[in-house]
């Protein structure tokens, strides 16, 4: 170790008081933003799984499918990029999809729909959106996870 | 702020001649703000000695504890200003599901202690941290939850010009490594941004990390990673695994050092947290 680094540290043992240093700094006034810790074990779950999946953070935007994007993006354009329909074809309200409701609701919902995926067909997916609750009963935000039933699409 | 170290070992006290340098006390910070107010980070073994030191007190004192783990709460039994009656001692801690006081006393209650919570002559307030931030003297104090094992909070400490960021039990790059991942989505670079000194998790080697993942954690390139996305003028490594004899210390040291300067970091900003070290920031 070099002097400037023994400077951070006491050269000996408990007692010693060793190159106390005067460094000045500014310091932002308050910390800065940063998502919460809820949606960030979220981002690190996902992130490790196949099935597409998003959060939506608690103001309700989206922040990315499998995290291949995560450029906030409002529930409404997520809804017409996959245009979600249900069993009998009709076009399910974005208030009605199910992160809206677990967003609203603070519950988790399931639900059966047929979306577009990027350029492909349409597909069936079971949708499952679980809302976020963190310590004190805090809305953290939710998350949205997608299996396709591939066995429907033959 | 004035910033001292009286345990900077992880997981369990770990004396002998072989840690002599580094210290063997498990994790406790004493920072004593300008104005002259005493707040103490964690209450590992390091506390002991603290508390001798602070006879008499020097007036009231803010204990923060990250998190509940033992070698951050061990310490609390044997920190003489909680049995002296004249002294004001608040400790404040994270979120959990029960009160701080009740978890506290499932330690400080028989058949592992011989004195209660609620016997300590000092009758220390326990409280969970109010907010994302308060004031603590003449300090803006932030905590923020951060990933580890179980409710863990960072925290960062400013006064003034100068702000100290405490992340001991910390592993950021639990899933993927941190060069992919935007700032805003990186546990704890909030509350270490630009810090005047950071002081946080290096546990692990980097060979020893394959066996440990998931333990909360962080090996030397996370790290090493973290400190350079923070910002931090200063850093210190911190947590020291009790197999970490001195000469690995000093080993691990060098590397870290080397490893920095590669980075374009700054000489002597990196360092390995040694107890009984003291800084003025
Ligand atoms: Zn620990
Ligand atoms: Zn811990």
């Amino acid at each position: 170790m070099d002097a400037s680094q023994g400077a951070l540290n006491g050269g000996a043992g408990p007692g010693a008081v060793h190159g106390i240093r005067l460094v000045s700094v500014t310091d932002p006034s308050s910390a800065p933003t940063q998502q919460s810790l809820q949606l960030i074990l979220a981002r690190n779950l996902l992130s490790t799984l196949s099935s597409p999946a998003f959060i939506v953070d608690a103001a309700g935007h989206s922040l990315g499918i499998a995290y291949e994007e995560t450029r906030k993006m409002p529930l409404s354009e997520l809804r017409t990029r996959m245009g979600p329909i249900d069993a009998d074809g009709h076009p399910i309200a974005e208030a009605e999809l199910p992160t809206a409701v677990a967003h609203r609701e603070r519950r988790p919902v399931h639900t059966t729909a047929t979306v577009r995926i990027g350029q492909e067909d349409e597909r069936v997916l079971e949708m499952l959106a679980l809302p976020l609750i963190g310590p004190n009963d805090t809305y953290e935000g939710a998350v949205g996870i997608f299996w396709p039933r591939d066995a429907e699409l033959e | 702020m004035r910033v001292r170290l009286w345990g900077t070992r992880g997981s369990v006290p770990a004396p002998g001649a072989g840690t002599a340098r580094y210290g063997g006390n498990t994790s406790c910070v004493q920072v004593t703000l300008s104005d002259g107010t005493t707040i103490v980070l964690d209450a590992g073994t390091g506390i002991r000695a603290l508390g001798l030191a602070l006879d008499p007190p020097p007036g009231p004192i803010h204990i923060l504890l990250t998190h509940l783990h033992l070698d951050h709460i061990q310490g609390l039994l044997f920190f003489t200003p909680l049995f002296n009656p004249g002294c004001e001692v608040t400790v404040w801690g994270p979120p959990t599901a029960g009160s701080l006081e009740r978890l506290i006393g499932r330690y400080l209650s028989a058949p592992l202690s011989p004195v209660e919570v609620r016997e300590l002559p000092s009758g220390p307030a326990f409280l969970a941290c109010p907010g994302p931030e308060w004031q603590i003297g003449q300090a803006q104090v932030h905590a923020r939850l951060v990933l580890h094992r179980g409710p863990t909070l960072g925290y960062r400490i400013v006064d003034g010009e100068s702000s100290l960021c405490y992340l001991p039990d910390h592993e950021p790059a639990l899933a993927e490594s941190l060069d992919h991942v935007e700032d805003e989505w990186i546990s704890g670079l909030g509350v270490a941004r630009d810090a005047s000194l950071l002081i946080h998790d290096c546990q692990y080697t980097d060979q020893e990390y394959a066996m440990h993942r998931g333990w909360g954690h962080s090996r030397l390139s996370d790290a090493l990673d973290f400190a350079t996305r923070s910002g931090a003028k200063r850093t210190l490594f911190f947590h020291h695994d009790p197999l970490h004899t001195d000469a690995l210390l000093d080993e691990l040291g060098e590397q870290a050092a080397d490893r920095w300067r590669e980075r374009g970091g700054g000489e002597g900003a990196i360092a390995m947290a040694m107890e009984g070290g003291e800084l003025q920031i």
